[in-house]
């Protein structure tokens, strides 16, 4: 009984996290400043703090 | 950069962190040499170089040739705050609250990682691109 | 048609617990030859689903730390295996770190935490990040203050422990909330459980080398979580920032001195809990459930892949006056080191998909 209770709590949170693969974060560009190709096929933004 | 050469880009995002001294006045400093059209040269010399008090910013902006006038107006009139803060929010929005924190054709990456952790999101999101195609 | 997949996966695993009969899970496998196996995971007590949804809501909260951009998710990363993938820990903002973070899989079986085992029970080791300086670096008793103010956290209180907001309860809630934090299908622990077929020929091959006498990795990695949760000192190097940065260096001396110690340009590892020399640089053993997914390794993250743990091992580990003798050189070949990497990738199995619930009160 313990068991089983124990895999519905498990089916709960992992029914509330949802799909395996995490959805792609959309970072919109703007007018951020850019290096390389605007057709590059990988985009990595960078957030930076200098200090 | 260059191993990739023609396949990635990188866009700059700022995100100053509020209890620095002058983690806002060099994201300025750098809003402020962009509007002379010299973004990436002040960049890769604020990186080189690390020290960042108002007067060494000025000192770059001297040695990259800007109008130090209107660099130093700028940045004393806190001209480009609005748009460091732009960048800010959305970082926020992102729910990101770490430097550096990169996000790679979607994927986010958060922290100093070593250079295979990048090649492997960067070759997995090339693979990706290729696999589409 | 996410939900649909994920309720199937959901139905087999509850369907393979269900139909393994209970004695397989408590008894040791009888196996042929001299190699003596360890038991299959004991199954963890259940956990009030009240508590973890509390501690969930915990361990996602930037709110407990000093300047709200900190929480446990952020150095325990719940999609890389709860570590971060970096040699030294994130630090809190402006700061820097002095040890690799450890993955929280399976550490509610753990009896003694931290690379120096300075703590001793789940609720303990909670509360240390976030008093912290250089972690989350805020002061309990002052979280306790701004908990109870926000009312949607009073009604978890409520709800989980039929009371208000204490550090107890913080710190029991994070500690329920990791109990559920567990690795126990992975190819291994299916073989444990009788499955001959779990590992490969070539994984098998790996198990022989590291519980018997080519590899001997048993004599420290025993047990169920493949940990004997002792200490041990491998040589391994200090890396070279931890000595000569000036922010890595405040940050061991300042924990050093909260200890009473002097200042060291080295990590003393168990030393600083004993103040034993032999205990220099000595760190516990880590338990090796999803070990492939958490490089680098070691306390400071100093070895970048298993490949690079092998070969440390196989040359009988680093330089240091105190090395534990139980190391000597090994001799495999490359046929055995990859067997031995193989094994190890058997370890890893499946663990809770945790996201971060909204936080309270917002």
């Amino acid at each position: 009984m313990a068991r089983l209770l124990i895999i519905l709590l498990f089916c709960l949170l992992a029914v509330s996290a949802g799909a395996q693969e995490k959805p792609p974060l959309e970072v919109p560009l703007g007018d951020a400043p850019t290096r390389g190709p605007a057709d590059a096929a990988v985009t990595m933004v960078e957030f930076i703090d200098f200090q | 950069m260059e191993e990739y050469q023609g396949k990635l880009r990188l866009v700059i995002k700022h995100y100053p962190y509020r209890y620095r001294d002058y983690s806002y006045l060099s994201a300025q400093a750098a809003e402020a040499a962009r509007a002379q059209g010299k973004f990436w040269e002040y960049f890769d010399l604020m990186m080189a170089e690390k020290k960042l008090a108002r007067e060494d910013l000025i000192g770059y902006a001297e040695q990259l040739q800007l109008d130090v006038a209107r660099f130093t107006s700028e940045l004393d009139n806190e001209t480009h705050l609005a748009r460091v803060e732009e960048d800010v929010q959305l970082a926020r929005s992102l729910d990101l609250f770490q430097t550096p924190s990169f996000v790679i054709n979607g994927r986010l990456l958060v922290g100093g990682r070593p250079i295979e952790k990048f090649r492997e999101l960067i070759d997995a999101a090339l693979a990706e691109v290729a696999g589409a195609n | 048609m996410r939900g649909a997949t994920g309720c199937l996966a959901l139905l087999v695993f509850l369907l393979c617990l269900l139909s393994s009969p209970p004695d397989l899970l408590a008894k040791p496998l009888k196996l042929q030859g001299p190699l003596q196996l360890p038991s299959p995971l004991a199954v963890m007590p259940l956990q009030d689903p009240a508590k973890v949804e509390l501690g969930r809501a915990l361990f996602f909260d930037r709110r407990l730390s000093g300047d709200g951009t900190v929480s446990c998710a952020v150095c325990h990363i719940p999609d890389e295996a709860f570590a971060d993938g970096q040699k030294i820990s994130s630090a809190y903002p402006t700061n820097k770190h002095w040890r690799h973070t450890p993955s929280l899989l399976n550490a509610g079986y753990l009896d003694v935490f931290f690379w120096d085992g300075r703590s001793r029970s789940l609720e303990a080791q909670a509360q240390g990040p976030i008093h912290s300086s250089f972690e989350m670096n805020l002061n309990p008793r002052y979280l306790v203050a701004k908990l109870r103010e926000i009312s949607a956290y009073q009604q978890l209180f409520e709800k989980a422990w039929g009371g208000g907001v204490t550090l107890e309860r913080i710190v029991a809630s994070l500690a329920a909330f990791e109990r559920i934090l567990l690795v126990s299908d992975s190819p291994f622990d299916r073989y444990l459980r009788g499955d001959q077929t779990a590992l490969s020929s070539e994984a098998k091959q790996g198990l022989e080398i590291f519980f018997g006498s080519r590899g001997n990795c048993v004599q420290c990695h025993s047990g169920r979580l493949l940990s004997d949760q002792k200490f041990y000192n491998l040589g391994v190097a200090e890396l070279p920032e931890l000595i000569s940065d000036p922010q890595h260096r405040a940050t061991r001396n300042f924990f050093l001195a909260e200890l009473g110690l002097e200042p060291m340009d080295r990590d003393p590892g168990y030393y600083a809990v004993t103040r034993r020399d032999e205990d220099m640089g000595a760190f516990r053993t880590p338990p090796l459930r999803q070990v492939a997914e958490t490089a680098p390794y070691m306390h400071n993250g100093s070895l970048a892949s298993l490949t690079e743990v092998i070969e440390f091992f196989d040359r009988g580990g680093g330089d240091d006056p105190n090395k534990s003798p139980l190391l000597k050189p090994l001799g495999l070949s490359s046929t055995e080191k990859q067997a031995l990497e193989a094994f190890l990738q058997s370890l890893s199995g499946s663990y809770p998909l945790v996201r971060a619930p909204r936080p309270p009160g917002f």
